[in-house]
């Protein structure tokens, strides 16, 4: 059986229109893939941050609860000792260390929330960045020449700057603001009074 | 040969075997004379019968006629030898079947008979036509086959069994020496349907002539060869030479005369003097004289050795003896520097050109086949055997073939066997060869193992360090945990322990595990200091009551101080409490320094507990510096703890004047009532209606005296109540303590003295409330500690010393019960 010259010609122009799209073809898919990388690991990164947000809370929380017992313990010494000034309350070692304790804690505290903002930032910097990804990727799957280059750096940019923070909660000492327990007795007191 | 026998024939002439057979009837009857010196009726008849011959006795007639007596010889010698009966009694048959041989040899020797003639017939005319000493012995051979067959049977037998036995290696050996020779033996083949209708008794001396190429073989392939059977072994030992001549010289033969060397000499004399035209007969002649003359003698002695038809066996030994030249020619010519199993190999590989010769074109078997059909060139392929090989060599391995085509029937199964066997001895060698390859090989690899681990055990590359394994992950590097993406799906995951060591939450609960230690022991310490404390006050008020009570006693309350210092009783009373104010003043700093050491402590715990609290989840904090910190605390408060002491705490005496102050104002004076009456409260009416039985006030009591508990005491209530009571008297206390009530309550004490006490701890109750102590020396705790109730309440007492009754309830305050419970664990 001898092929038409239609057939021929059909089959020449198949042949020649899949060696002209090939390579946008296989450049379209590249960028899928690259997208799809992309985006699994602003995935990954944003659920570890979110993991280290949730852990600051958690932190905060217990920190905050300890700090409640500790007020409640230094009230009834006051309350047991007659203490009306921040002289005497130094005088009185429990209620001098308490107040020394309080103040360790509510820096801790304070850095805990400065981790919870910082996480929240990271975690909304990476939703945005998945959620352009994942536009981009359904260009990339529909039309071709969507170029990604910018959202790839951008993104592998902002990975970098996040990934050393993602394993775990830094806190640096350095950093760390402890006020006195003469503040603290008087940030106490001044709480007690509005009470 | 038999050609060639036939041929010698002819030309001799012989016309008819009746003219030899007188001739040879006259040179047999004066041979046998000379040995026997008389005829048998069988010689007779032999004698008429060849009478009837007309041709002339020439040298084959002698030769005949001696070969006649040479048989007659043996016979003699194997009647002699033999001692089976049926030996003796069939000489007449053996006469008969020496005069058929008789006859049929004058019958060839007459060249009258031919191929028509029957098997008989041939075997003479073979036998006539032979000048040389090869006919000879082919013909000597037969008659005493014939002769020894029915002298000894069963020396025949047991060779017959011993040579069935062999046929096999027989058939072999053969083979192997046809296959050395090279030239192949046509001739031999031809003769085998003749041989093979021959007597058994032609089989001795085939066994000893087919045991002889073994030997030869053996010979020639050394002592490698192991494939001999032991009959094989007995067959050649039979035959050997040397064996022959061992019995000979053991003088075994005493049965041969002297008469039978000197015919049987002549016999030799005369075929040898005969023999002169045939070359082909006297090369073969030649080669059979290379043996020394003393053959002929050895054979006759060896005649009365053990094998019957010894003379047959010595032709037999001749003719090995020939066979043993010709293969040392042949293994000289094929002689390879290798091994003699490899000769043996050589051996059986030229057979099959010699075969091909044959016709046959497998080279196999059905040898007796081929050779029983007259071949058409067999001149042809007579030319073409090697010229070492001699005619008599030809000779020698027709006889061989005679002997090996016997067992024809045996060919097809010999053959088997000869490429069967040769093959097991290459097997044999090239499996030892192998197996010793193999070991040497497996010697050479184990050497080799050897000195590697040696080399690397002794240049330290043998043991590795391996590293320690981590018990802890290491701190991730984040520059590289940045170019690395994770793969992994996203998954909420946990911290990896705060990138911290794991260490350190140990470190800190251990920590926090040791200054609570530290703790404890100084709480127990500011424990014992408050009960010293709490003693020496009691002390300074046991005293100031003694002082009292004194005053009473004497109704002075005016005493100036100069006078008390003149009392003994009451100076040392001042100056007890004096000294014990002191002390108690003294210890206040070590209580107070433990106070602050221990809440130091505390905070350091607490902290400890925050910290690793912490660093489950988060990085970086100074666990170092804090545990520092902490152990730097532990150190010096440990060591503070051992140095507490009170001789460095500046504490001035207090004046005995204030103490004298304070007792005087103790002191009530004359005419004044107390404060009780002052308040109204009648003590005494209260305690006369008491008295008259009238308990209804007794709560309003605010002083107790003896007489008024000894009231009370009558009382069948179960609750009592004295509340507004602050002091309780010795004796007071003595006489309540008979009140047979379960609840005694004295709420309103302030001081219990150590002699009231005892009386309390006296009384039968159940419950005792004494709430309003506010402090308990250790001697009346350890007073009340004897009360044998079920509770008592002491809720205000700030100290209190170790109570040692379990039976007894203790009710305390929430917080001095919490410091024991804390001190107790």
């Amino acid at each position: 059986m001898k092929p038409s010259k239609r057939n021929l010609l059909k089959v020449v122009l198949t042949i020649a229109g899949l060696l002209l799209t090939a390579p946008g073809t296989i450049q379209a898919n590249a960028n899928g893939d690259q997208l799809r990388r992309t985006m699994a690991d602003i995935s990954l990164l944003n659920g570890q941050l979110a993991q280290r947000k949730a852990d600051a809370a958690h932190m905060r929380e217990e920190l905050a609860s300890r700090l409640k017992a500790i007020k409640l313990e230094i009230r009834e010494k006051v309350r047991e000792t007659g203490v009306e000034n921040v002289n005497e309350a130094m005088q009185i070692p429990r209620i001098r260390f308490d107040l020394r304790l309080m103040a360790e804690i509510q820096a801790y505290m304070d850095q805990y929330a400065r981790k919870i903002r910082y996480y929240r930032v990271a975690c909304d910097r990476l939703s945005y960045l998945y959620q352009q990804a994942d536009d981009d990727l359904k260009i990339v799957n529909t039309l071709s020449g969507m170029k990604i280059d910018a959202l790839v750096s951008q993104t592998e940019m902002i990975l970098s700057a996040y990934l050393p923070d993602a394993q775990t909660l830094v806190i640096h000492p350095a950093d760390m603001v402890v006020e006195s327990p003469e503040t603290v007795w008087g940030t106490l007191y001044i709480g007690q009074k509005k009470k | 040969m038999p050609e060639n026998n036939n041929k010698a024939s002819a030309e001799n002439g012989h016309d008819s075997p009746d003219e030899m057979s007188a001739e040879e009837l006259a040179a047999f009857n004066k041979i046998m004379g000379e040995i026997e010196g008389g005829d048998d009726s069988s010689d007779v008849e032999s004698t008429i019968e060849a009478g009837n011959n007309d041709s002339a006795a020439d040298l084959e007639d002698e030769f005949s006629a001696e070969l006649e007596k040479v048989v007659e010889e043996a016979d003699a010698a194997g009647d002699e030898t033999a001692a089976a009966p049926p030996d003796a009694s069939d000489e007449d048959e053996l006469d008969a079947d020496q005069q058929k041989a008789f006859e049929s040899i004058m019958a060839q020797i007459g060249g009258a008979d031919s191929a028509a003639s029957g098997s008989d017939e041939k075997e003479a005319d073979h036998d006539s036509s032979s000048d040389s000493e090869g006919e000879f012995s082919a013909e000597l051979e037969k008659v005493v086959m014939e002769a020894d067959a029915a002298d000894d049977e069963t020396a025949t037998e047991s060779s017959l069994s011993d040579a069935d036995d062999l046929d096999e290696d027989q058939q072999k050996a053969f083979e192997s020496i046809m296959a050395q020779i090279g030239g192949g033996d046509d001739t031999a083949g031809e003769e085998d349907p003749e041989k093979e209708a021959d007597a058994d008794g032609t089989e001795i001396g085939e066994d000893g002539f087919a045991t002889e190429p073994e030997n030869v073989v053996a010979d020639a392939d050394g002592d490698a060869t192991e494939v001999t059977t032991p009959g094989l072994e007995k067959a050649a030992e039979t035959v050997q030479p040397e064996a022959i001549e061992a019995d000979a010289d053991e003088g075994s033969d005493e049965s041969v005369g002297q008469a039978q060397q000197e015919a049987f000499e002549s016999i030799m004399a005369q075929i040898e003097g005969a023999k002169s035209e045939p070359d082909s007969a006297q090369e073969a002649q030649a080669s059979s004289e290379d043996r020394p003359s003393e053959k002929p003698q050895k054979r006759q002695e060896e005649s009365g050795s053990e094998h019957a038809g010894s003379n047959a066996d010595g032709d037999v030994e001749d003719i090995s003896t020939d066979i043993d030249d010709i293969l040392k020619e042949v293994a000289v010519e094929e002689e390879t520097p290798e091994s003699p199993d490899a000769d043996a190999i050589e051996i059986v590989t030229e057979q099959e050109p010699v075969d091909r010769e044959t016709g046959k074109s497998d080279g196999k078997p059905d040898r007796q086949g081929k050779s029983a059909e007259p071949a058409p060139d067999a001149g042809d392929r007579q030319t073409r055997v090697p010229a070492a090989v001699t005619e008599k060599t030809e000779e020698a391995l027709s006889t061989e073939s005679e002997a090996a085509d016997r067992s024809a029937g045996k060919s097809s199964s010999t053959d088997k066997t000869l490429k069967a066997a040769v093959p097991l001895r290459e097997t044999g060698q090239s499996a030892e060869t192998k197996w010793k390859k193999i070991a040497v090989g497996a010697s050479a690899v184990a050497l080799l193992v050897v000195v590697l681990v040696g080399y690397s055990y002794w240049s330290g590359r043998f043991v590795r360090e391996v590293p320690p394994p981590r018990t802890a992950p290491e701190k991730e590097d984040p520059a590289a945990a940045a170019q690395t993406p994770q793969p992994v799906p996203p998954q909420p995951q946990e911290s990896i322990d705060a990138g911290q060591d794991p260490t350190d939450q140990s470190r800190l609960k251990a920590m926090a595990a040791s200054l609570e230690n530290l703790r404890g022991a100084m709480l127990a310490k500011q424990d014992e200091i408050e009960e010293l404390r709490a003693y020496y006050k009691a002390g300074i008020d046991a005293e100031i009551q003694g002082v009292v009570r004194t005053l009473r006693s004497r109704n002075d309350n005016k005493m100036s101080h100069t006078a008390a210092k003149a009392d003994p009783r009451i100076s040392l009373g001042m100056e007890a409490i004096q000294r014990r104010d002191a002390y108690i003043r003294k210890l206040a700093a070590p209580a107070e320094t433990l106070v602050w050491t221990s809440e130091e402590l505390l905070y350091f715990s607490r902290k400890a507990n925050l910290l690793e609290r912490m660093t489950t989840k988060t990085s970086d904090i100074d666990v170092d510096g804090f545990i520092g910190q902490a152990e730097e605390i532990i150190v010096r408060h440990t060591e503070s703890l051992a140095k507490l002491n009170i001789d460095a705490v500046p504490a001035s005496p207090l004046p005995t004047e204030t103490i004298w102050k304070d007792i005087v104002k103790l002191v009530p004076e004359k005419g004044k009532q107390t404060g009780a009456a002052v308040s109204g409260t009648d003590n005494a009416a209260i305690s006369e209606s008491i008295c008259r039985g009238d308990f209804a006030l007794k709560h309003k009591l605010t002083e107790l005296t003896a007489e008024t508990a000894r009231c009370l005491a009558k009382w069948n209530g179960k609750d009592l109540f004295l509340n507004e009571i602050k002091k309780l008297h010795p004796e007071a206390a003595r006489q309540l303590a008979a009140w047979e009530g379960e609840w005694l309550g004295l709420n309103g004490l302030v001081e219990l003295s150590p002699e009231a006490a005892t009386h309390l701890s006296r009384w039968k109750g159940k419950g005792l409330s004494l709430n309003g102590l506010a402090r308990l020396s250790p001697r009346v705790v350890a007073i009340l500690s004897e009360w044998q109730g079920d509770q008592i309440e002491l809720v205000n007492v700030r100290h209190m010393a170790h109570w040692e009754n379990p039976n007894t309830r203790l009710f305390l305050s929430e917080e001095l019960d919490r410091k024991r419970n804390t001190a107790r664990n």
